[in-house]
């Protein structure tokens, strides 16, 4: 590699990105964040949905695949992977197995054991694994846990957090593509943040599980008791309990209550109200950090400096366990202590 | 003019007091507390009789009403000495320390023929009281969520009595009743409940987190907490099938004041409020057991409905203690 005529540093080529699968919203915003890195270029897409893939390649300005395998075997240094959560594991082995780092939506799996044979095929192939926690990058949140490290709030007491949002609809409410259904999509988030935050491990679950709001085959509701190691409780509400109407999709909260203070976020709370009368409705214009463009920028920096992304599968395996065992509380009425051979 | 005499001269006895006055249909006769002057500065807003001891007025025959505003502990004393001597009874809330204790409050007004109301006030604040109506029209429909929280500093009062569980009860007890009797007025009864508890020496500290299930199937959470270092304050969301209603009292700000310091003295500090006129929750509270002391309508809130709610504390209470589940 040369270095630059101008300003003597070394040009390297930019992070070939390729994507697997449109299947999970986020996608699009993954698409469109990696577009504004610079040294990240979005240059392939695989889908196995015909109009589905056509319509994001044209979108993105991307190569379309119609099998994964193909993807893998052109000329790309990582992958992000938005498939099903069932089919996580498929993708990202193969992708690991064919050297290409992988950035996998959440939740990791469906099952510890798909989670554990990701992180372990990773780590023997020498390749990261990088897990989608956006709210970790989020400018409220980073700071907060500046603060907690710091000591600002004392010796911490008990978080409440809520991760709530509306009923996405499609496999999301298919238990064989999804693992579950609120509970696994919207407990995960929130149990990083706490997990980052407390630099330890959960020991007890407790839940209340259920369907209130749709005529839907999976839990769109339930609220969490989470209990670590080192003492501190926890409660976490992932309820799909937003209605259409709500101004917003949702919200992620997390309240702390420490011996010597609370620190209070609401990570979404960075927005003006707008009413439109074109629109016939009220609704949030959010305008802050955008928290998509700070996880996939995190990766891409990771994949060229060899370096370690914000949060990994093993946080990916880590929060999967709290929402299997919140499930497993739920089926018994009582709380599950962690690890737990019954979750396997 | 239905003559009263009010049981403890603390912030409660203050606010019986003055919305006996404002009623306009009550005069307070007797501010009672071992704390002379306490219950001195209070008469002397209303031209009552300062007491140490209430005995006397419990024995003034033309006193027709009790108000008890003492610690929970002294609570079913004090009820059933003022039920035999024929007086009606508003006690504050909690009704007691035990569901015993609450039945045997009821049962001692029962057979003095004497009306007994517990103050569980939340049910008259406007903003509950609009988000009952709106669940109970079914405007929200089927409630699949309810979320409570409600907090501030740890209380300070007489001998610290709010941090002595066999006088308060604590956190659960005394200050997450509000919302456990509102989840039932809403939703009926509670099916089970898990909690966690986390208390504080020093500083002094409680903080509890309560998941509840309904018997109607609906999901709560409740968070009480006296280790929040800002002002008091409060908030709910019910989310149902056909939408949902949000309340945070940090953000319905009516009024707020900010007065500019004196030089050097940092940034004025701002002091929000809330008035009501005719929607006054503690006012409208007196009024309804005024009414029903004449017997001319029912009670908002039975002192069953109270002792339901202790029912709940206590088993979130067992719940923390044991770290089980607990039905009801």
């Amino acid at each position: 590699m040369l270095p630059c005529a101008v300003c003597g540093k070394k040009e390297t080529r930019p992070v070939r990105i390729g994507m697997i699968s449109f299947a999970h919203m986020h996608a699009y915003s993954y698409a469109r964040v990696a577009h504004m890195i610079d040294d990240a270029v979005l240059v392939a897409i695989a889908d196995e949905d015909d109009d589905r893939g056509t319509d994001a390649a044209r979108r993105f300005g991307a190569t379309l695949h119609r099998d994964y395998r193909g993807l893998l075997n052109s000329d790309i240094d990582a992958v992000i992977v938005c498939s099903e959560n069932a089919r996580h594991a498929e993708h990202v082995v193969a992708a690991a197995q064919a050297g290409k780092h992988v950035l996998c939506e959440k939740p990791i799996a469906t099952t510890l054991r798909d989670a554990r044979r990701m992180v372990e095929t990773c780590a023997s192939c020498g390749i990261i694994l990088a897990q989608a926690f956006p709210v970790r990058h989020a400018p409220a949140v980073v700071r907060a846990k500046h603060l907690i490290d710091a000591g600002k709030i004392g010796q911490i007491l008990a978080i409440s957090g809520t991760n709530h949002g509306r009923m996405p609809g499609g496999w999301f409410t298919d238990r064989a593509l999804a693992g579950g259904g609120a509970v696994m999509d919207h407990t995960v988030h929130v149990v990083d943040v706490l997990r980052w935050f407390l630099a330890d491990e959960v020991r007890k679950v407790y839940a209340e599980v259920d369907t209130g709001f749709h005529d839907i085959p999976i839990d769109d509701c339930g609220t969490l008791a989470i209990e670590f190691r080192g003492g501190v409780f926890a409660t976490l509400d992932p309820s799909w309990s937003r209605p259409r109407a709500y101004p917003t999709w949702g919200d992620v909260t997390v309240e702390i209550v420490g011996t010597d203070g609370v620190i209070s976020i609401d990570a979404f709370a960075q927005m003006s109200v707008e009413s439109s009368d074109r629109e016939g409705a009220v609704f949030y214009r959010y305008w802050g950090d955008d928290m998509d463009l700070l996880l996939i920028r995190d990766f891409v920096k990771a994949v060229k400096t060899g370096g370690r992304p914000a949060a990994i599968g093993q946080d990916g395996l880590r929060a999967l366990e709290v929402a299997l065992a919140a499930y497993r509380s739920a089926e018994l009425g009582a709380p599950v202590e962690l690890p737990s051979a019954d979750l396997e | 003019m239905h003559r009263v005499a009010v049981l403890g001269a603390g912030t409660m006895g203050g606010v019986h007091v003055d919305c006996y006055v404002r009623s306009g249909q009550a005069e307070v006769a007797y501010v009672a507390d071992p704390r002379l002057e306490l219950a001195q500065h209070i008469a002397a807003t209303c031209g009552a009789t300062p007491l140490a001891d209430p005995e006397a007025a419990l024995r003034d025959p033309e006193v027709e009403i009790v108000s008890i505003c003492l610690p929970t502990y002294l609570h079913r004393e004090w009820a059933e000495k003022a039920a035999v001597a024929g007086k009606h009874v508003f006690c504050e809330k909690p009704i007691a320390l035990s569901c015993e204790d609450g039945r045997a409050m009821i049962e001692a007004c029962r057979k003095a023929e004497v009306k007994l109301c517990i103050g569980h006030v939340l049910r008259y604040f406007p903003e509950y009281e609009a988000a009952h109506d709106d669940t109970a029209a079914g405007r929200l429909g089927r409630i699949g969520v309810a979320r409570l929280f409600r907090g501030g500093p740890f209380p300070v009062a007489w001998s610290n009595w709010y941090s002595d569980r066999r006088r308060s009860g604590g956190l659960l007890l005394d200050l997450s009743i509000h919302d456990f009797d509102f989840l039932q007025w809403c939703f009926g009864p509670v099916e089970r409940v898990y909690a966690r508890r986390i208390k504080n020496e020093q500083p002094p500290l409680e903080h509890a987190l309560t998941v509840l299930r309904m018997k109607s199937g609906a999901i709560a959470h409740v968070e009480g907490s006296w280790a929040h270092p800002g002002g008091f304050h409060y908030r709910f969301e019910i989310c149902g099938d056909a939408g949902m209603v949000e309340f945070d009292s940090t953000k319905s700000q009516p009024l707020s004041v900010v007065t500019r310091q004196a030089a050097g003295q940092g940034p004025g500090v701002a002091v929000p409020e809330s008035p009501l006129a005719d929607k006054e929750p503690y006012l409208r509270e007196i009024c309804d057991f005024l009414a029903y002391a004449r017997g001319e309508s029912e009670p908002r809130v039975t002192p069953e409905d109270a002792v339901a709610a202790l029912a709940v504390s206590l088993a979130a209470i067992r719940s923390a203690d044991t770290g089980e589940v607990v039905t009801l």
